[in-house]
């Protein structure tokens, strides 16, 4: 299925539920639907069409308005579009990133910082934090990534290039420029995804632990279900993704795919894995959920090693390599 | 390419004698120069001057001995700083473990305790697990004559400083790695996976607060000819250093004694404790006399490959012990 049919098909499925919630095969709709789609639309939209074909030296001149009687020329608006897709505040440079992650989340004392024309409103097209935007600042909001501005950065240096060249067509030094800072905003968008699966994974971690836990001592399992489902929509958004920047993420797809699976893990260990003719899940048995619940850690082994990621929020083994760090190297042999 | 090997050996080399968590970081060395200060003024009457020349005594740190520890720290350092990455990680072995436990546990228990509670024990018990396997792989150094041909390098050491600690084989310096990483990998696995990120350890300076009350109290005049010894049902449970120079010591009935480190349990348990003998003048090496080639280069990384070679030519040759190992197949 191509990415705008998966979107339809979860959309049949969810107007058949409970306000986007199936609680027979722990999918999440709403969650799916909206991080998916946050892939398939604005990640594709911007990286596989308006950072990419549409630099091209033909498409969308530099040299033309982009429409009869526009103010801005069709690279300037190919450019302006992908940034849209992107998400910060077009002052996103001279905040840090807890401040637009403050201002995402509606939070009182972010207001000043987000209404950059004083006006006393925020324009949600130019001052608010949204999509993979708010999750590049939840990202650095640990300080170990600046995703956020590596990304805006490129984005603005990349528009003045574009603005400097009057109007005129982009030679091909400028274009090779351009490219380049369009592979800055590539790869480092990726990585934003990539580390909110990431986080994700960890969630799902802790929620089938949890669940389980549960399960054993019969205690009330609903809230600790509806969470872990709702967890599980976001990891599969986020994975999924991914694979719609465009590029063939190969065997890494194949893994993620295969550890994550089609659903989560529920209670009698089964899982979704397959769809008939006629549209319908096919459940059959799976793993344990404590079985399910080491295959994110390998979800987040992989993310991290294949992506490159330095966040790693919600890092499950983060205590493995931080004790081993304390504990220095191995390799003196003060052996007496 | 070279650059870096310069720098990396260069900050390997710096961290030997700056980090606390180093048996010579330079804050130890001077405790024990301290330590041994007192015990010469205050118990052996030593005018202070003539206390502080014992110490320094050029004809111990100017040997032929103590020339080749030197030549076989940097020559190890160097062979290191390229072994290094090579070197099976604690952080992978914790990973496996990790996985291993959860999997095969089947689920992840939860445990409360204070977080302090929790860094306590696992200090403890890291320093326990170490100890012990640093007593257990020297043991096996001594038993095994494959192993002993390489660990013979440490022992042939005529006079000692604490430099001499280094004074090892470089096959020996791998064993001992992968040991250090094996007990630190399968400890940090079994704590995170017992009490999740509660898990941390008590430090001094950034070493373990354990290795660190051990090494202040002069760790480093083991490798000395200071005999420091403690008060007799102390030695019982703490290796004093003249313990260990025991352990180096050329008379026969010193021969296989106290292999600990820190702990003195491990000796008395596998009956190899030997108390220390104040009265005694020991000498230091494998044999009484020394031979003129005991501190050449190709004596210390040479010679063991070809006794080791040897030995298991040997053994193969020996058909009772072929026997057992196609019988054990
Ligand atoms: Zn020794
Ligand atoms: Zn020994």
């Amino acid at each position: 299925m191509t990415g705008p049919e998966v979107i339809e098909f979860m959309i049949k499925k969810a107007a058949a539920t409970n306000k986007g919630f199936d609680p027979l095969t722990g999918l999440d709709y709403t969650q799916l639907i909206s991080k998916f789609a946050m892939g398939a639309v604005f990640y594709n939209q911007a990286v596989d069409n308006y950072l990419d074909e549409k630099l091209e030296a033909g498409n969308k001149p530099n040299g033309k308005a982009y429409k009869e009687g526009t103010a801005y020329t069709g690279k300037e608006h190919v450019w302006d579009e992908a940034f849209g897709y992107f998400g910060v505040p077009a002052h996103a440079l001279t905040m840090d990133a807890k401040t637009a992650y403050a201002i995402a989340k509606g939070k009182k004392d972010a207001f000043k910082a987000a209404d950059a024309n004083n006006d006393g409103m925020i324009d949600l097209k130019t001052e608010m934090t949204f999509a993979h935007g708010y999750y590049a600042a939840n990202a650095d909001k640990g300080g170990k990534s600046d995703y956020m501005h590596t990304i805006t950065k490129a984005f603005i240096d990349g528009r003045e290039l574009i603005t400097s060249a009057n109007g005129e067509d982009l030679t091909a030094e400028q274009r090779e420029a351009l490219m380049g800072y369009a592979t800055v905003i590539k790869t480092n968008w990726e990585k934003v995804i990539a580390e909110a699966a990431f986080k994700y994974a960890g969630s799902v971690y802790k929620d089938a632990i949890a669940l389980q836990a549960a399960v054993e001592s019969n205690a009330d399992i609903e809230k600790l279900y509806r969470k872990y489902a709702k967890h599980w929509g976001e990891l599969k958004g986020f994975a999924m993704s991914l694979q719609t920047g465009g590029k063939d993420l190969g065997e890494t797809a194949v893994q993620l795919n295969r550890l994550i699976g089609f659903s989560p893990v529920l209670l009698g260990n089964t899982q979704i894995t397959g769809i008939d003719a006629e549209g319908n899940y096919q459940q059959s048995n799976s793993v344990s959920l404590n079985e399910y619940a080491l295959n994110m850690l390998k979800v987040q082994q992989l993310l991290k090693d294949k992506f490159s990621l330095v966040a790693n929020n919600n890092d499950q083994l983060a205590n493995l390599s931080d004790l081993a760090d304390k504990l220095g190297s191995a390799d003196s042999a003060e052996n007496d | 390419m070279f650059e870096t090997f310069i720098s990396e050996f260069s900050s390997d080399i710096y961290a030997n004698f700056f980090d606390p968590r180093k048996r010579l970081f330079i804050g130890y060395l001077g405790c024990a120069l301290l330590i041994a200060l007192a015990w010469l003024t205050l118990l052996k009457k030593q005018q202070i001057k003539h206390a502080w020349r014992t110490c320094f005594d050029k004809q111990v740190w100017f040997s032929k001995s103590s020339q080749a520890d030197g030549l076989i720290f940097i020559i190890n350092r160097l062979l290191f700083t390229v072994l290094a990455p090579a070197l099976l990680a604690k952080l992978t072995i914790a990973t496996f473990m990790f996985q291993w436990l959860q999997s095969t546990v089947g689920y992840r228990p939860l445990i409360l305790l204070e977080d302090w509670q929790i860094a306590a024990c696992f200090t403890l018990w890291l320093f326990i697990l170490d100890d012990f396997a640093r007593f257990y792989l020297h043991y096996l150094m001594h038993r095994w004559p494959v192993l002993w041909a390489f660990h013979k390098v440490h022992h042939s050491a005529r006079t000692m400083t604490p430099l001499t600690v280094l004074r090892t084989h470089p096959v020996e310096g791998v064993l001992f790695s992968l040991r250090s990483s094996l007990v630190q990998g399968i400890s940090i696995a079994l704590f995170v996976f017992l009490f999740a990120n509660q898990v941390d350890l008590i430090t001094v300076l950034g070493a373990n607060v354990l290795v660190f009350a051990f090494n202040v109290t002069g760790s480093n005049l083991r490798h000395s000819h200071i005999a420091i010894h403690y008060w007799q049902p102390l030695e019982r449970w703490l290796i004093s250093p003249a313990q260990h120079q025991i352990h180096h010591s050329t008379a026969t009935r010193h021969f296989d004694k106290n292999f600990g480190a820190t702990l003195a349990v491990w000796d008395r348990l596998f009956g190899c404790l030997h108390l220390s003998e104040p009265d005694t003048q020991l000498s230091f090496g494998i044999s009484k006399t020394e031979e003129p080639d005991e501190h050449t280069l190709k004596q210390l990384y040479l010679q063991p490959f070809a006794e080791a070679v040897l030995l298991v030519k040997n053994a193969l040759r020996k058909p009772r012990i072929f026997k057992i190992l196609i019988q054990r197949r």
